[in-house]
């Protein structure tokens, strides 16, 4: 099992363990329930079987007791039951909760750097799904840890009391049952639980990618094939659920054979004894009702462990993702930088993960106070790195990055981002309104605020002809805008906040020429004790820079326009 | 609790010989318990009895393996078809499920939102098929289950076998006094997982604009909120289901000590021998067996119901387009595709298009010019079909748009929209979706055409190079260059480019337009830009402005009208010139 797993089953246990460390209380209740319970299971069938013992003449006492205790044992499984169910999946979920949570705080540290190559619908598995799936560690696991020792050695006292044969032959099948089983088939399945969620996390990517996609898959009548592709995923699916399922029988089927070569066993042992001479036949009897209901328990941890399976698979998921490294980290002791008065970059080599491919090869830049920088170059070519680089998506490789003099990984992220607005190449729209769309940045702007930055960026035109106005939902996909819609509310977002820099990936792509006149004239006109760096490769969008940088081989040449 | 679920049944075809299968194997399980117990009791009932001999016990031990042995056979061929039926059932709803979901269109998207679409042919499939391969082979099985253990009871104690026969029959019905409550405590859950899934997949897709505002704090916060509130909801379900459990259970265990009670009656009354004493108790203990495994079954079925009631709204949305092949081809066709007075508004805002009326003729070149919101881009879905006119009618060549299948009109025309969506999957792949048949040569040549070869060259795996989830992994200009690549590979006679360009950088762009240009001599091609530049040399100019065509002509036309037009043409002119000053002679 070597190196194709992450993580042991061992260190995945104490992980979880560690999760639940918050709703001890809630575990230990039904810990204990599941306990009494399943030890209830056996009084019942014991008592039961006493009763009977008592009417046919086998056993003294009082058959009034033994039916008493009978209906105590009933009474109790019933109450223990409801009680483990509640209390166990109370505390599982809340946890639950709280994974999710986390889980959302180790994206954002990982992003967008480690995000990039990421399927979204996958990421959204691992939420969602996997961390449901393990909700069966908390709510199911537990519990039969603990009676799967408790029974058997209650059972085992019992029969070593009436006589040790009787433990003899059970003991090797308690072992069966209860360790070997469990721990076998937890190695053997471990795969196939893996593959099970793999290839669902990559239907779910399909399916979405196809729903964002369907224009295009409509226009070329792609559909079909999609489908196919589709289904084809599905066998996969299939497939790994096929072992799943058989896996699943296969555990539960054996052990109960096994009970019931235990249960063959106590009678040949009894028929031995009384070949010998020595019968005892209340006692066999109590122990072939008792060792029938103490194996219901251990039964139920080999279901537990089919399950189980699937629980590892997904927690070794969220676990893959919660170690990630991420490109970035807070500094420590984070230093202000105050108002922005110079950008420079030094000598800055990046590449993404191929050092052979390097984006930038000893790149140079100086910016200082309110220049307008305007970056060219060929599509690919690593334009908008720069500007990522300026936002800290990611770490430089070699060479540095300093703002007003500090280098930028030492800077406060949340100064920063308070700092420097942006637009992004392509705009993502939030559900909510639109006026909570543009005031992203700046959560407790005024109506008044909203409206002006709207106007700034040319859109209030337009969304003063939506009947909800301002107030129009946005819809899941954003699809009700147009792209340069969406363009302009971008830029609304970035006027609302007052940053000292400014940022913009291809801000005219989708205007036409007034909203594009009109956002230079915003940009000169309010923006005029900014910096502002503008990647596009529209001439007319450059009108008012000061400076270009031409990028090309990974270096920039900077050329200063005369005024 | 009796779940009848018109849509998982409707839904069932195909599955029954599974289902079917499945009740047989128990039953003979069943039959194997009912023997085994038997055999154990009779064992156990004559320890005592000098009567037993080493040969009765050696026979009882033999046919107790033997019975076992039947019954793990049985158990295992249980588990094979348990998957038969699920593996037909995945394949059969996903491939309903995801077909409907591709005939829709964006409006309706819109409406049932992606996460709907990806809930319903995931996960809700994924409950669906527990519905089943669980839970219907199981409610069968209990309805059988109980008469036949009432036979083999019957023989040792009528009276025993009538009361264990009557509970088992009742509980089923009973518990669905808890039907309408866990109904919508479920209802409530959905509600709330797909609110959840929806607000995380939004949080993640959207996470960088998040962080570069600072707002990842205050969406983490109800993000929690959200969470808790989902934990809520399946507490809430949680505590229906036991508080079920828990009726259920009271029943089947006072039934099992009152069956004990009866047996210790029967049996110091001598009605009963003993054998028969401890048979009764342990299949009392049995006989509902059936009944609890239905009940676990029972809980994940009622998420598969749910989840079959978010598929139906799925499945109903209509997605039927106006079909009228009766419709007869014009005399006198206008050779082109004409519009005529077209009315377009979509749900929830201002009407989009006014009564247009334009013609693009045959092989030339028309385009369609205005400022955003006027009204282009619908006259493009319109021209793809992606949505019908409310009013005024669309021919093609003659033959109305509604005579036509989408997937057969779309063979003729194509769009290259403003942003193009890509498939993880190789740069091939992508391209093929096209054109299935093209060679890797003619792939590399549209390459060269919109100037990405060099970069699909230098990649290490050439055309093989993956693009990433949705083309992640390329820049937002390569992933337009495939896309008009692929427009170039596509047979089709009608192109639109609807803002294609937009986003490609100004070298690449001047070389896709000459081999648009170039795609003039042998194509149809309506072209849709803000950039007036591009579209100069058209054919036929159509000047939209607020849903309606404000001028029509051609380049030197309009410019001598004076109109929209030409004003725009001249700002931008000015503008581009400032540009290109600064840019190009800094």
């Amino acid at each position: 099992m070597a190196k194709k797993f992450k993580y042991s089953i061992g260190e995945m246990t104490v992980r979880l363990l560690k999760i639940a460390a918050p709703v001890k209380k809630e575990l230990t209740i039904s810990t204990l329930a599941s306990i009494i319970g399943n030890l209830s299971q056996m009084g019942l069938m014991g008592f039961g079987a006493m009763m009977l013992l008592n009417a046919a003449g086998y056993l003294n006492g009082s058959a009034l007791l033994y039916g008493g205790l009978m209906a105590l044992c009933a009474a109790l499984i019933v109450a223990c039951r409801y009680t483990e169910g509640v209390v166990s999946h109370a505390g599982a979920y809340s946890l639950l909760a709280y994974m999710r949570v986390d889980l959302f705080n180790v994206i954002r540290r990982l992003a967008p750097a480690c995000l990039m190559d990421r399927e979204k619908g996958d990421i959204m598995n691992i939420a969602v799904s996997d961390i449901e799936t393990i909700e069966f560690f908390f709510a199911h696991t537990i519990g039969p840890m603990f009676t799967v020792v408790i029974l058997p050695c209650t059972t085992l006292a019992i029969a070593f009391r009436v006589n040790p044969m009787f433990a003899w032959v059970l003991l090797p099948i308690y072992l069966i049952i209860s360790i070997i089983f469990p721990l076998v088939s937890v190695k053997l399945g471990r795969n196939v639980g893996v593959d099970y969620r793999v290839h669902l996390g990559k239907l779910k990517s399909q399916v979405l990618e196809s729903i964002y996609g369907l224009k295009d898959i409509q226009v070329f009548d792609f559909g079909q094939k999609r489908l196919n592709m589709v289904l084809e995923t599905n066998d996969k699916v299939n497939r790994a659920a096929h072992g799943l399922t058989l896996h699943k029988q296969l555990v539960s089927s054996a052990p109960t054979f096994f009970v019931y070569l235990a249960r063959i066993a106590i009678i040949a042992v009894a028929s031995y004894l009384a070949a010998r001479g020595t019968t005892n036949p209340a006692g066999t009897i109590i122990i072939s009702f008792m060792a029938t209901a103490s194996f219901s328990s251990t039964q139920s941890l080999t279901m537990v462990v089919s399950s189980l399976l699937e629980t590892y698979a997904a927690a070794e998921r969220v676990f893959t993702l919660e170690d990630t490294v991420p490109e970035v980290t807070k500094p420590e002791n984070p230093i202000k930088v105050g108002k922005i008065e110079k950008v420079e970059f030094r000598n800055v080599v990046f590449y993404y993960t191929d050092e052979e491919k390097k984006i930038l090869d000893g790149f140079n830049l100086e910016i200082s106070g309110n220049e307008k920088i305007g970056i060219v170059g060929e599509s690919g070519i690593g334009k908008s790195t720069i500007l990522r680089l300026l936002l800290h998506f990611w770490n430089v490789r070699r060479g540095e990055i300093l703002i007003n003099g500090v280098d930028i990984r030492d800077t406060d992220p949340d100064e920063m981002h308070s700092r420097i607005a942006v637009l992004e190449q392509d705009t993502f729209l939030f559900g909510g309104t639109i006026a909570q769309n543009i005031a992203i940045g700046k959560p407790d702007a005024t109506m008044e605020e909203i409206v002006l930055a709207a106007k700034r960026a040319g859109i209030h035109d337009f969304i003063a002809t939506l009947p909800q106005g301002y107030d129009t939902e946005m819809g899941n996909m954003g699809s009700r805008l147009s792209g340069g819609e969406k363009q302009r509310i971008g830029i609304a977002r970035t006027m609302i906040t007052n940053p000292d820099v400014i940022v913009m990936d291809e801000p005219t792509s989708s205007l036409d020429i007034l909203h594009e006149k009109e956002l230079l004239k915003t940009l000169r006109e309010e923006c005029s004790d900014k910096m502002v760096l503008i990647v596009s490769h529209r001439p007319s969008t450059l009108t008012d820079c000061t400076a270009i940088v031409r990028l090309a081989e990974g270096k920039g040449t900077k050329e200063f326009i005369k005024p | 609790m009796l779940l009848l679920n018109k849509t998982l049944i409707r839904m069932s075809r195909g599955l029954w010989g599974w289902i079917g299968a499945i009740v047989g194997l128990k039953l003979i399980t069943l039959v194997g318990t009912a023997q085994f117990a038997q055999i154990i009791s009779g064992f156990l009932g004559n320890i005592a009895s000098p009567t037993m001999t080493a040969a009765d016990a050696g026979g009882a031990v033999l046919s107790a393996l033997v019975t076992a042995a039947v019954m793990l056979t049985a158990e295992l061929l249980t588990g094979e078809a348990e998957y038969r039926c699920t593996a037909k059932a995945r394949a059969s709803l996903r491939a309903d499920i995801f077909a409907k979901a591709l005939a829709l269109d964006v409006g309706n998207i819109e409406k049932i939102g992606p996460v709907s679409a990806i809930t319903a042919s995931v996960d809700a499939v994924e409950s669906m098929q527990v519905y089943y391969s669980k839970y219907l082979p199981g409610l069968i099985y209990c309805l059988i289950a109980p008469f036949y253990l009432y036979g083999r009871i019957r023989e040792y104690s009528p009276l025993t076998a009538i009361i264990l026969l009557v509970v088992a029959v009742v509980i089923v019905p009973i518990n669905n006094v808890f039907r309408k409550k866990i109904d919508e405590k479920k209802t409530e859950y959905w509600k709330s997982l797909e609110n959840l899934t929806g607000y995380y997949l939004e949080s993640v897709q959207g996470l960088t604009t998040l962080k570069l505002y600072g707002q990842d704090d205050a969406r983490t916060e109800v993000l929690s909120e959200k969470s808790f509130d989902f934990n809520n909801k399946v507490m809430d379900v949680m505590v229906v289901n036991f508080s079920s459990f828990l009726l259920t259970d009271g029943m089947i265990y006072s039934t099992v000590v009152l069956a004990a009670i009866i047996a210790f009656n029967q049996l110091a009354s001598g009605q009963m021998d003993f054998g028969g004493a401890l048979m009764v108790l342990l299949l009392s203990h049995s006989f509902f067996s059936s009944l609890r495994a239905l009940m676990n079954a029972t809980h994940s079925a009622l998420t598969g119901v749910a989840a079959a009631d978010k598929v139906e709204k799925l499945l109903e949305i209509d997605t039927t387009r106006p079909y009228n092949p009766d419709i007869p081809v014009e005399k006198n066709t206008f050779n082109g595709i004409r519009i005529e007075n077209a009315v377009y508004s979509y749900e929830g805002r201002s009407t989009a298009l006014k009564g247009v009326s334009l013609d693009i003729e045959k092989d030339k070149v028309t385009a369609l010019v205005g400022l955003s919101g006027c009204g282009k881009s619908t006259i493009a879905g319109l021209l793809m079909r992606f949505f019908d006119l409310k009013e005024g009618k669309i021919t093609i060549e003659g033959r109305d748009y509604t005579s036509i299948k989408p997937n057969e009109l779309r063979k003729r025309i194509i769009m290259v929209p403003q942003s193009v969506s890509l498939f993880s999957g190789t740069v091939a792949e992508n391209l093929r979706i096209a054109a299935p048949d093209a060679t890797d040569a003619e792939l590399m040549e549209a390459l060269e055409d919109v100037r990405l070869a060099e970069w699909v060259k230098a990649q290490p795996e050439g055309l093989n190079t993956q693009v990433g989830d949705a083309g992640g992994k390329l820049s937002g200009g390569q992933r337009q260059k495939i896309g008009i690549a692929r427009a170039l590979l596509c047979k089709a006679e009608y192109i639109i480019f609807d803002e294609s360009t937009s986003s490609v950088d100004i070298d690449s762009e001047r070389e896709i337009w000459n081999c648009i240009n170039e795609l003039a001599q042998t194509r149809t091609l309506i072209i849709i830009s803000h950039r007036l530049s591009t579209i100069e040399n058209a054919d036929k100019i159509y000047v939209l402005s607020a849903g309606e065509i404000a001028e029509s002509g051609d380049h030197s036309q309009l410019m001598t009208n004076g109109g929209l037009y030409s004003q725009l043409v001249k700002e931008q002119a000015l503008l581009e010139k400032q540009g290109e000053e600064s840019v190009f002679n800094g």
